[in-house]
């Protein structure tokens, strides 16, 4: 692939790329993160199938962004390198358009506000869901359900408090 | 939950969206990584400031950004992804994962947390970068070392050799010639009819169960040359071979089973990192040599880091250099392995400076069996070890790059409180071009009960 197919190709995908990003770091990070995204899938671009192209920048992207909260949490968050990469927007961040969502949303663990997020915000179907989260459809799907229905359970308790 | 409760959570979601009002991504960063690989250590944002300006990618991506050439310094070379043990564990993670995960490993069980000591230099430095070049012509060469040591016979090219890293030998009998025509243009050659020995009498041992035939290997020391043959023997084969040495660098360890001469790869008088070796066996005929065929260029002096800085290179786990043989050489306890019994012509008393000759009664540094089933299973969670780094030394460390070519760069030895050291390389960031980071492999622990995926797959 040429550098002139590469762009054009890839361009494409920039306004899910950006968006992706830009709902999981501060905006002056979101350039940083993609320069990284972009490049590593030019060093990859024969490895990746055709036709996957959004998808793969969609799991890799949830990488770059698992391992730069990461490095900011320090070293002392040693522990933190070994877990699963989740990469979900900020309760912060959702509260600052619906406090009340992000209030519940902070009560979500990290892995079902991924979940979500990348279903209602990214809009991903379950079986992209699956691609980025690395697990079955069904899995994927479960996982969905589930967070939704607590998220759901907690707006309904919210609305009671 | 019904579709108007799912409908209404999703366009709740969506009205929360933290990315609306995001600005537009700049294009360059899809048009900037066809263009070629950028940065190390920068994000794109800085590295797009050293961006070249290739004037037809330039033209046919309409960049909006168009720098001049001369904020565009090359890295010297790029470093190698397998030259250490991080990246050989990265290695083998490629064939089990794919795509991303191509570059992380698994952590292991116990991870390594690194802090300065106060006493640690603060200050930048400057050292010399040196770059190997081969030097002659593979298949004449081989041919000069077995006219040298009684080959008879042609070279050809080996069936693994391919065009980045070519190798040749020549095959007759017990003799073995070979040179791998890339990085430092190793050779070397075997002769095996050291094997050919005799039998100790009686050959035939009885046991409580039954009688065990087998061979005790009659010891021949005296047919072992002497250290001080061994010295003559080494002056006249790195004569032949065109090499120049240091005599006090010679390291030397006999014993009634051979005799072992070990000495620097000099180049221009230049201490290289590499190492020859050459070995005699028990019948006392040459057995090995080995060595290389290349010679050190000056690539100029580039700053480094101080120690301090150089600490948090530790755990990024791609600075990594190696240390010369003669740095582990000077380390005490060096050469302490199980002791063997000697013949009367005891190396010790034979050795006379400025030769440096390994003891043969010293003791196993570590004695202690190793575990290795039955034990107990890891915990879930490995062990923080947390080690300060309390001195340093500054020595020339090798790389080999990701043509397969050898380095020598600034470096330090980072010595840790718990006795043992890191060597990281001292270059500033941006001199060389490191490999992609080591990424640790997704953990998620001991579970009770199948996976989630397990439950519906």
């Amino acid at each position: 692939m040429s550098p002139e197919e590469f762009n054009s190709l890839y361009r494409s995908y920039l306004p899910q790329v950006n968006g992706y990003l830009a709902r999981r770091l501060p905006f002056d990070e979101v350039e940083d993160v993609a320069g990284d995204l972009f490049e590593l899938a030019w060093s990859k671009r024969d490895r990746i199938p055709e036709g996957m192209e959004l998808a793969w920048l969609y799991k890799s992207a949830r990488y770059l962004v698992a391992n730069r909260h990461r490095k900011q949490a320090g070293r002392n968050a040693i522990f933190s390198m070994l877990a699963e990469p989740v990469a979900a927007p900020s309760a912060e961040s959702i509260a600052l358009a619906d406090i009340e969502l992000g209030e519940v949303f902070a009560k979500l663990s990290a892995k079902e506000r991924e979940v979500i997020s990348l279903w209602s915000l990214d809009g991903l179907t379950n079986s992209e869901l699956a691609n980025v989260l690395e697990m079955s459809e069904n899995a994927a799907a479960i996982r969905l359900t589930r967070a939704k229905q607590k998220l759901k359970l907690l707006l309904s308790t919210e609305n009671i408090d | 939950m019904s579709m108007n409760e799912h409908d209404d959570l999703q366009k709740r979601l969506k009205n929360a969206d933290p990315a609306a009002g995001a600005p537009d991504l700049n294009a360059t960063v899809v048009a900037k990584a066809g263009l070629r690989k950028t940065r190390q250590g920068l994000g794109f944002k800085a590295s797009r400031l050293f961006a070249a300006s290739g004037a037809v990618a330039v033209s046919a991506l309409a960049l909006s950004i168009v720098l001049p050439n001369y904020l565009a310094p090359a890295p010297l070379f790029t470093v190698a992804d397998a030259g250490g043990e991080t990246s050989k564990m990265s290695a083998d993670a490629e064939s089990s994962l794919g795509m991303v995960e191509d570059s992380m490993y698994w952590p292991g069980w116990s991870t390594y947390e690194y802090s300065a000591g106060p006493d640690l230099g603060t200050q930048n430095g400057k050292g010399n970068v040196y770059q190997s070049k081969l030097v002659g012509e593979p298949l004449s060469l081989l041919r000069s070392m077995a006219a040298i040591f009684g080959v008879d016979g042609e070279p050809v090219r080996d069936e693994w050799s391919d065009e980045k890293y070519p190798s040749y030998s020549i095959t007759v009998g017990n003799k073995y010639l070979s040179a791998y025509w890339s990085g430092t243009g190793s050779w070397s050659y075997s002769n095996w009819s050291e094997l050919d020995y005799s039998c100790e009498e009686p050959a035939v041992r009885s046991d409580s169960e039954e009688e065990l035939s087998y061979c005790e290997p009659k010891l021949t020391p005296e047919l072992i040359p002497t250290v001080d043959e061994l010295k003559l023997l080494t002056a006249e084969l790195m004569l032949k071979t065109g090499q120049t040495y240091n005599p006090s660098d010679l390291k030397i360890y006999r014993d009634d089973w051979g005799a072992n001469v070990s000495l620097p790869y000099l180049s221009n008088g230049v201490d290289t990192g590499a190492w020859t070796y050459i070995s005699w066996g028990m019948n006392g005929e040459l057995s090995y040599f080995s060595s290389h065929s290349f010679e050190l260029v000056d690539r100029g002096q580039f700053d480094t880091v101080s120690p301090k800085d150089a600490v948090a290179r530790i755990s990024d786990g791609r600075w990594f250099g190696s240390a010369p043989d003669s740095f582990y050489q000077s380390m005490d306890g060096y050469g302490e392995v199980g002791p063997r019994v000697g013949s009367e012509e005891s190396v010790s008393k034979e050795a006379s400076e400025p030769v440096d000759v390994i003891s043969e009664e010293a003791t196993p540094i570590d004695d202690q069996p190793l575990p290795i089933d039955g034990g107990e299973l890891p915990s879930e969670e490995p062990e923080l070890v947390r080690l300060t780094i309390t001195s340093s030394l500054e020595l020339s460390l090798s790389v080999w790059d990701s043509q397969g070519n050898y380095w020598l760069v600034p470096g330090y030895i980072l010595y840790n409180d718990q006795g043992w050291f890191d060597s990281i390389i001292a270059l500033q960031d941006g001199v060389i071009e490191l490999p992609e980071p080591f990424e640790v492999m997704p953990y998620e622990g001991i579970r009770e009960g199948p996976a989630e995926s397990e439950l519906v797959d």
